[in-house]
């Protein structure tokens, strides 16, 4: 018996987990994010203590950021050496052609020599002010958004880090600029701009760069790629961001950053230190950052989605087949328009994919979070002779679940085929599948039948034949009634579309 | 051949109705001897308090070969809880608790000295998993299913800024975002400890 009662305060928490094979920052920050406004802002939340969760969140992204601002700062640093070496290649050709003696190069170099350990020393403070400082800036953003925001998407995050990376551009500016000022200013002395340098531009455009550098210190060994790095508890994997999901991210952060810096009427130290984002109360028309962003609550719920990853392939999609559709009467408290619920019966495959070596996972979900329980295991062809070799044929629900938004007309279901899934053994001839009868009229006489016709060979179960017109509204269990045989699991495949093989007319549906 | 005692006077099955904790204090909280529980057996005791349930006599729990009798450290507790319906055998004249009914989802509880009543008592609270679910019976307790709203991550649900724990921690949910609203305790050293 079971009840409809939470497990625990953990279900539905995500996780990201390490990734030998990409960096997955933002999809950490997404999920720290995501578990804390989902812990805040649900209702009834009495026992809350904010204090202890601003802390601990803070903590968490704190720990993330640093790698992200070393490598920023680390490219910064890498490309300043690049340009002033250049510039200095250049100023000595430059001085060579326009008569100056060795001497005096060596002297205007030997200038550049304390200015360029001042610049080294200045990006070490930047970095130290911008880590020290890391806290309190998250700290502040995090409150911030706490006023604004209740549900935590990819534009929460993306504002959020974008505002935590104007601040930093700030710091880093303020404190590097004036260092590279005077080194500047002897490069381009002699009459050719030959040192043009912009830190804030280098900042916000040079993600792809930062990433690249970082990517540089990394051995070409093969690495073991995990299915997904995304882990929800109570629910297993979940389909994680892939690496341009990441760098969309990040290249969305970096030009709404860069679009935050060009910002006027900043009226607060808040938005002087942050920019304006529309997650701490600015207008929408005021932000020009990063677009319209959904975090109030949530009014539509769309139906589930089914998902593919793992298995070495790429490209199977589906489309989800929902059945045992009820009223939604769970609506205390309720912003979504989720009239009906339901659970899901099978996987219509749309998209094949290929390269698939070994089953895919398969995970189901809606966007209000709101199904729970269902399961499926991807079928895949695995003769290399045939040509579905690699592809996913069918999906397996071992477990339908329920709950899910449901909002749609309900369609009668049919077998459109039988996985065996454990041939069973000792079954006779003359075994059937248990419930399935179905009455036919043949000219002019009612006969039963059975919908389902299954042959047995030593024993076991060998092959399971559809016969056409059997309709449900749900998954039917497929036991086989036998004196002797036991073990034998079947599954069925439905569809919404009659299997096309000899026509039966149906008089009486089992539903 | 001469009948032994039990076999001149067979052993009878009773039913009855393990009393009150409060009323047996002492062995219920474990400064007695053995296993024991005062039962009002049903043929012997009226529904009205004739005699107190203190007044009741112990009756002797029989473990099941599997349980062990404590010898060589081997041994399983009596599990037995208030409001318990048991089966008892009389030997030599004293009830022995030789076996006990499962409480039913349809238990409804009395004041009497026969209905049901809970089985918590003193340290024994519900639990945070199954609650105050008392029985034991083929369907087996409510078990929780893993949902969503515990970590409130349903997003069908209404969701609300929560103004009262911002408020909790100095914060003003309707003033504009501003740096330094999140106040951190600072830490005072004294100055005979300071570098």
């Amino acid at each position: 018996m079971s009840c409809s009662r939470e497990e625990s305060y953990t279900t539905g928490k995500q996780f990201i987990q390490a990734d030998p094979c990409k960096d997955n920052t933002f999809a950490r920050i997404e999920a720290y994010l995501t578990n804390f406004f989902d812990k805040i802002t649900k209702a009834g939340n009495a026992i809350l203590n904010l204090s202890n969760e601003i802390n601990f969140v803070v903590d968490l992204i704190g720990s993330s950021i640093t790698g992200f601002t070393n490598k920023m700062l680390g490219s910064l640093s890498d490309k300043l050496s690049e340009v002033i070496k250049k510039g200095i290649d250049a100023l000595t050709k430059l001085l060579i052609a326009s008569g100056y003696g060795i001497p005096a190069i060596i002297g205007i170099e030997k200038a550049l020599i304390p200015l360029a350990q001042k610049l080294v020393d200045g990006i070490f403070c930047a970095a130290t002010k911008v880590l020290e400082g890391a806290k309190d800036a998250l700290t502040d953003l995090i409150t911030g958004a706490v006023k604004n925001v209740l549900n935590a998407g990819q534009c929460v995050v993306e504002q959020l880090v974008g505002a935590f990376t104007n601040n930093l551009v700030n710091i880093v500016d303020s404190i590097v600029g004036p260092l590279v000022a005077p080194i500047a200013d002897i490069l381009n002395g002699f009459g050719k701009n030959i040192f043009g340098f912009n830190i804030k531009d280098f900042l916000l455009t040079g993600i792809n760069a930062i990433r690249k550098i970082a990517n540089l210190f990394e051995c070409d060994d093969k690495k073991v790629c995990p299915a997904s790095s995304k882990y929800k508890i109570d629910q297993g994997l979940l389909k994680d961001m892939s690496e341009e999901d990441e760098n969309s991210a990040w290249n969305t952060i970096f030009s709404g950053t860069a679009i935050s810096q060009g910002a006027t009427n900043l009226a607060t130290d808040f938005e002087r230190q942050y920019g304006k984002w529309n997650i701490f109360g600015a207008p929408l028309s005021e932000t020009g950052g990063i677009g319209p962003c959904q975090f109030g609550n949530i009014t539509e719920c769309g139906l589930p989605t089914v998902n593919f990853f793992g298995g070495n392939g790429v490209g199977a999609a589906g489309e989800v087949i929902l059945g045992n559709i009820i009223d939604n009467v769970d609506t205390e408290g309720a912003v979504g328009s989720v009239l009906k619920v339901g659970s899901i019966v099978g996987v219509n495959m749309t998209e094949p994919g290929s390269g698939y070596g070994r089953p895919p996972i398969v995970t189901f979900q809606d966007s209000c979070n709101k199904g729970y329980g269902a399961y499926g295991r991807a079928i895949i062809d695995q003769n290399p002779s045939s040509p579905t070799f690699g592809q996913v044929t069918s999906v397996v629900i071992t477990s339908e679940g329920e709950n899910y938004p449901a909002d749609i007309g309900e369609l009668p279901l049919y077998i459109s085929d039988v996985i065996i899934e454990n041939p069973g053994q000792d079954y006779e001839e003359g075994d059937t599948i248990d419930g399935l009868e179905i009455e036919i009229t043949e000219e002019g006489d009612t006969i039963t039948i059975n919908g389902l016709e299954i042959e047995i060979t030593e024993g076991r179960v060998t092959n399971v034949s559809v016969l056409p017109g059997l309709a449900y509204n749900g998954l039917p269990d497929l036991n086989i009634q036998s004196i002797s045989g036991f073990g034998a699991v079947l599954r069925p495949i439905m569809s919404v579309v009659t299997p096309q093989t000899e026509f039966v007319q149906v008089i009486d549906c089992v539903s | 051949m001469e009948l032994n005692n039990l076999s001149k006077q067979p052993s009878n099955k009773y039913l009855g109705v393990v009393v009150n904790f409060d009323d047996q204090k002492e062995q219920a909280t474990g400064q007695g001897w053995g296993w024991r529980y005062k039962v009002a057996i049903m043929d012997s005791y009226s529904n009205t308090i004739d005699i107190a349930d203190a007044e009741i006599e112990y009756a002797i729990c029989i473990f099941p070969v599997t349980a062990g009798s404590g010898g060589a450290g081997r041994s399983k507790s009596a599990k037995i809880a208030q409001g318990d319906v048991v089966v008892l055998e009389k030997i030599s004249g004293i009830p022995h608790i030789v076996g006990l009914y499962g409480r039913t989802s349809q238990i409804v509880y009395g004041e009497g000295r026969f209905d049901a009543k809970s089985g918590f008592y003193g340290g024994l609270k519900p639990g945070n998993i199954l609650n105050n679910q008392e029985i034991n019976q083929s369907s087996g307790h409510c078990t929780p299913r893993p949902l969503n709203t515990g970590s409130g991550s349903d997003k069908s649900k209404e969701r609300k800024t929560p103004i009262d724990k911002l408020a909790e921690i100095g914060i003003d949910a309707f003033s504009a975002a501003a740096t330094g609203d999140f106040v951190s305790p600072i830490v005072s050293v004294a100055s005979e400890f300071l570098p």
